[in-house]
């Protein structure tokens, strides 16, 4: 039976509403928020140009490294990665 | 040679004349002063002169000890030719750089010396024995050969010439014509009609010098240091007989002008200053607002008055002018005799050394050149704007990821499924 891109889809958006554990959907809310940020900054600076360089580089740049650094939150508390993070406790990632 | 040692009018007058009241009149023959008695006495009525009447054999020289002698010549003498070193075509035009004016008329009879002279002002006068010839346009008491023309083609500038000359009855006058040149300084005064042209009475073999209103009757120069040069192509003009019908006014505007009695201007002051504030700096930053004010007065009937002009412009230049702007004249004030003229501008945003230039050059009043140099600076770094109006998007994104991660710290550090993960792996473990 052929699995159409779009019941793919929804089947990721099923799957991820139900099996993903509420931090990570905080996470994730907080991620996409940065991207829009992020985005916004770019588009701007695509249609206005690039006059002051400086305040553009800082935004964008801003937004990047808040998404890294958000990502590598997720990724040390995601339980299913919790085999690579022996070291470290979970008292300190809350 | 006529060596009469002839004796000097002297009249010690009040002067009108704003450079100066010693005139030298130069005649080809001592006689030659009685064809024009009324022209003399009304230049003594005027009150100008200090006149010194002598056959042009008997001058020696218009310099004494480095410095002009005289202040205006009115050279009547066209057939003489200079045997002497110091009268050459060339003194008399270090007599004009030096500042003098010179008042000159010629006859038919003009000498090569003379059209040499003429020529260091783009003159060029027609040969010796043309005449300018209009069969049209003649006096009825010409003598048939048609030359005394009639002609009232003024040249219509107030600065030169009166308002009732401009308008007023033609003037006779019977000599050479002249070819006025292409000059800025040069203003032609009076011109033929269209139906003359300047030839001797031969059968016309060649193209004349001139024809119809190219055929210059009258024209001045006024050099770059305002020394006026008036070329009058007949000395039957300035005679006697023809001091009737308009001659009479006509010579009376020309002389005046001439000796700087008439269309003189001067700037009494200038000063700028920014906007707001009243001290005058030697240097400004770029964009700053700044007012300019120049005053200029004009010599009129003996005095210096608020001068009419609407034009006056100043540039701001650094090599090449970066702004040209006309000036506002504001309203005469009570017992101002100069006429203050102000305008608001905008420093450009280039920086370096400036001149604030007024360069107001139009033909029958002096040149007004008038310069100030200003510095102009680049801000300060304290002197930009604070924030950037095309930036405020940047401004709100970086604020708003520091403002959203302080309220993800607080939702995850009091979020309650914490504990729920670490029971989970605790479980696992």
């Amino acid at each position: 039976m052929a699995i159409t891109n779009f019941a793919a889809v929804q089947r990721l958006w099923k799957s991820y509403q139900k099996e993903t554990p509420q931090v990570l959907k905080m996470i994730d809310a907080y991620l996409v928020y940065i991207l829009f940020s992020g985005i916004f900054q770019f588009i701007h600076c695509v249609l206005v140009g690039l006059y002051p360089y400086n305040a553009f580089l800082a935004g964008f740049i801003s937004t990047v490294g808040s998404f890294v650094l958000a990502v590598n939150l997720r990724i040390q508390t995601n339980p299913e990665n919790s085999n690579e993070f022996k070291g470290i406790s979970p008292e300190s990632l809350c | 040679i006529i060596a009469f040692a002839f004796a000097a009018l002297f009249f010690f007058v009040e002067s009108k004349s704003t450079t100066g009241f010693r005139v030298l009149v130069l005649l080809d023959e001592e006689n030659d002063k009685n064809l024009f008695t009324q022209f003399f006495h009304s230049l003594e009525g005027n009150a100008i002169t200090n006149l010194l009447i002598i056959n042009c054999q008997i001058l020696s020289s218009y310099f004494s000890y480095g410095e002009r002698a005289f202040d205006h010549i009115i050279y009547f003498a066209p057939k003489t030719k200079d045997k002497k070193d110091n009268i050459t075509p060339i003194s008399l035009v270090n007599f004009v750089n030096d500042g003098g004016n010179i008042l000159l008329a010629v006859s038919s009879e003009l000498s090569e010396n003379i059209r040499n002279f003429a020529r260091e002002f783009d003159i060029e006068f027609d040969e010796r024995n043309t005449y300018v010839i209009d069969h049209f346009n003649y006096d009825v008491s010409d003598n048939g050969k048609h030359t005394l023309l009639i002609s009232n083609n003024f040249v219509n500038n107030e600065a030169i010439l009166s308002k009732e000359v401009i308008e007023g009855v033609p003037v006779l006058f019977r000599g050479i014509g002249h070819k006025a040149g292409t000059v800025p300084l040069l203003t032609k005064i009076l011109w033929a009609n269209d139906t003359a042209y300047s030839s001797d009475f031969e059968l016309l073999e060649q193209e004349p010098l001139a024809i119809g209103n190219d055929v210059g009757l009258i024209s001045a120069l006024q050099a770059r240091n305002n020394a006026r040069v008036t070329f009058v192509g007949s000395l039957e003009f300035f005679s006697d007989q023809h001091s009737k019908s308009g001659n009479k006014a006509l010579v009376n505007d020309l002389t005046k002008w001439t000796f700087q009695e008439k269309g003189i201007l001067r700037t009494t002051s200038r000063s700028h200053h920014k906007e707001g504030e009243y001290e005058q700096l030697e240097m400004y930053r770029i964009k700053d607002n700044i007012i300019y004010n120049i005053e200029i007065s004009e010599y009129v009937n003996d005095q210096w008055q608020a001068f009419n002009g609407d034009d006056i412009q100043l540039e701001i230049i650094m090599l090449d002018p970066y702004i040209r702007k006309n000036l506002t004249a504001l309203p005469i004030l009570e017992g101002h005799h100069a006429r203050k003229y102000e305008s608001l501008i905008q420093l450009p945003d280039v920086y370096g050394v400036f001149t604030f230039k007024v360069n107001y050059k139009r033909p029958g009043y002096t040149y007004i050149v008038d310069t100030s140099t200003v510095a102009i600076r680049p801000f300060k770094h304290n002197e930009y704007p604070r924030f950037i109006s095309a930036a405020y998007p940047y401004y709100t994104g970086a604020a708003s990821m520091g403002v959203g991660f302080l309220l993800f710290c607080f939702v995850w550090i009091f979020n309650k499924d914490n504990g729920k993960l670490t029971a989970n792996k605790k479980k696992t473990n």
